[in-house]
């Protein structure tokens, strides 16, 4: 195995999805790749799960806490894996799924050649048309057809294309409205006019040096050397393996070589709610009741907070934001919960973000993430399997409270932060 | 009676039948490796061995009642063990389809399809167990820390490269040739 497969392999293993992608197209090239990658990881797993019983020899105070502290039929998962590469929002899983939907057509050929069971798992490619081309003719995913000059999507987003582009669908909307639209643009260029996004389920176009999110509503991609996006409407988020930026109306954005989104012209001022400094919550799946409260925080004694989050802050903090309330607490915390977020910053003098926990028995627990300051976006994990090690709560506690913040013990002007948690996910049958 | 149970076993299965927490507690520490082992051999990730396994816990506590003193209590533990990855698994396949990720739908398939029996794995299980912290010592404590970092933790490949300094490619070609290592080490004849 050379480098890049090794590469590969363990990015896969991260969830990356174009490593994903990239793997079911060599099953089907290679028969032997899907019994490989099972009986990779399933060592994974194997040798995974040996070290855990090594590092925590007895399980019985952990099952025993779960069993005392169980005070909800509802329970909470957070995110099986973390996805940190090319993620950019809630729309992260479902690019991969596109993706891995795309390559599953070909691995089908291998893999149901060669056992009834990935037959079974694999099922029919779907047929249906996305929406119509200019003259009207019905539009199925795939790469776009020359001359074609504009695509009408179901739910009234409207694309134009230019001469000469290559344009790709990879995912479109159906009648369920379970798929958001997904495009590779590889050359060329679009004008999109989107129509409202549904929750979780962002426009997006790849393109080979970024993926380009829609949050608003009119925008156009360019591709070229380089990946530049200019807004007429609304806001987008231009991300690239390095960094996220939004952009908003009158603004264009390009990528660099090296991986850098920059601001090219208009407005320097983020139109984002970030310039209020904002904190708040994007979720998959949310279950409502249970969700976080954003809020502004420009003023951390405005009284609207408090009021929002049910709780009295007794440290001025530059930021916060609260999962659960007294009445309903975050529900019991998982082995395998995580829970991950960006942190933006827009302050040279920024320099931490600290969580803060409140379990139901009343226990305080604290943990300080340092951040770069060289980079703007940091990503930040909180592995509440290994909450021993960062935030010190047994595991099978209940939480009351979790909150994130911002320089807390030196507010700053500027920045904020974004709390991504995900693939929350009830389970109310509770054995 | 299962030849695995040995009578301390079935005693305190029925203390704690009787109400008895530090029983069960005693049961938990007696029983978990089997299960441990028994989902780590169908699970589709490490994070549902960590879930599975103290779901089927929690499960036998609440099911004791109506478990038959007679019985193996192992075999009773890894009976819940395997419903509940059954129904894990199917539930899985039903939210999931084949789309997010058709290598774990490939996995889900095969733990679908999987026999129960425990004691296919049993054998290869424990001797993988018994021979592993064997052949972690004979590696370095840098490359021991990277498995437990990427292993037993979890971290990805991109975090792991920030904090070793190190090139992504470099680091998973340490770690392809720390588990050919490993696996040379299990496989060798005790």
């Amino acid at each position: 195995m050379n480098e890049s497969v090794a590469l590969q392999r363990e990015q896969a293993i991260d969830g990356d999805e174009l490593a994903l992608a990239e793997l079911a197209q060599l099953c089907a090239v290679d028969a032997e790749a899907a019994p490989w990658w099972m009986a990779e990881r399933r060592f994974d797993i194997v040798l995974a799960s040996e070290l855990r019983a090594i590092a925590e020899p007895d399980l019985a105070p952990r099952v025993m806490a779960l069993i005392q502290a169980r005070p909800t039929e509802v329970r909470l998962r957070i995110a099986d894996r973390i996805r940190p590469r090319g993620r950019s929002g809630p729309g992260g899983r479902s690019r991969r799924s596109v993706l891995l939907l795309v390559a599953s057509t070909a691995v089908a050929a291998c893999v149901m050649a060669s056992c009834v069971m990935a037959a079974l798992v694999l099922g029919r490619p779907t047929v249906a048309a996305v929406g119509t081309d200019g003259a009207g003719q019905p539009v199925l995913r795939g790469e776009v057809r020359t001359p074609t000059q504009s695509l009408t999507f179901l739910d009234g987003t409207v694309v134009r294309i230019a001469a000469d582009s290559r344009l790709s669908i990879l995912d479109a909307p159906d009648g369920a409205g379970t798929h958001a639209i997904l495009l590779r643009l590889t050359m060329g260029e679009v004008l999109v006019e989107a129509s409202a996004q549904p929750p979780g389920l962002p426009l997006r176009i790849l393109t080979p040096q970024a993926e380009v999110e829609v949050v608003g509503t009119r925008f156009r991609v360019t591709v070229t050397e380089e990946t530049s996006v200019q807004v007429m409407e609304g806001t987008v988020a231009i991300a690239t393996t390095h960094q996220r930026l939004l952009i908003g109306p009158g603004q264009e954005a390009a990528t660099s070589s090296d991986g850098a989104v920059r601001l090219v012209s208009g407005p320097t001022t983020p139109p984002h709610r970030d310039r209020h400094h904002d904190l708040y919550l994007e979720a998959k799946q949310a279950p409502t009741p249970l969700l976080a409260v954003g809020f502004p925080i420009a003023d951390p004694t405005d009284p609207a907070r408090v009021a929002l989050s049910g709780a009295k802050m007794e440290d001025p903090c530059f930021g916060v934001v609260l999962i659960g309330t007294d009445q309903q607490p975050l529900p019991v915390v998982r082995a395998s919960s995580r829970l991950s977020f960006r942190a933006y910053l827009d302050a040279p003098a920024a320099r931490a973000v600290e969580v803060w926990v409140r379990t139901s028995t009343g226990q305080d627990h604290w943990a300080r993430l340092d951040l770069l300051p060289a980079r703007r976006w940091t990503l930040c994990q909180i592995d509440l399997a290994e909450v021993p090690k960062s935030l010190g709560v047994p595991a099978g506690s209940v939480l009351s409270r979790l909150c994130i913040f911002i320089n807390r013990a030196e507010p700053v002007d500027g920045g904020g932060a974004e709390l991504l948690v995900n693939d929350i996910d009830i389970v109310s049958d509770l054995p | 009676m299962d030849p695995n149970d040995d009578p301390q076993v079935m005693h305190l299965a029925r203390a704690a039948q009787s109400g008895d927490s530090e029983a069960f507690s005693a049961l938990i520490t007696a029983l978990h490796l089997p299960v441990r082992r028994f989902l780590a051999a169908r699970a589709i990730s490490t994070d549902q061995v960590e879930e599975l396994l103290q779901d089927t816990f929690v499960a036998a506590w609440q099911g004791l009642p109506q478990w038959r003193a007679e019985g193996s209590p192992r075999s009773w533990v890894v009976g819940i063990a395997a419903n509940l990855l059954r129904a894990d698994v199917r539930r899985r396949m039903r939210t999931q389809g084949v789309g997010p990720n058709l290598m774990d739908a490939l996995l889900l398939k095969a733990a679908d399809s999987r026999d129960e029996a425990e004691s296919d794995d049993v054998e290869r299980m424990e001797r993988f167990a018994k021979a592993l912290p064997g052949c972690l010592a004979q590696l370095d404590q840098r490359s021991r820390d990277l498995l437990d970092l990427r292993y037993r933790q979890g971290i990805s490949l991109a975090d792991l490269a920030r904090q070793f300094q190190r090139p992504e490619g470099t680091l998973a070609m340490i770690l392809l040739r720390l588990r050919q290592s490993l696996r040379r080490c299990l496989m060798r004849p005790a």
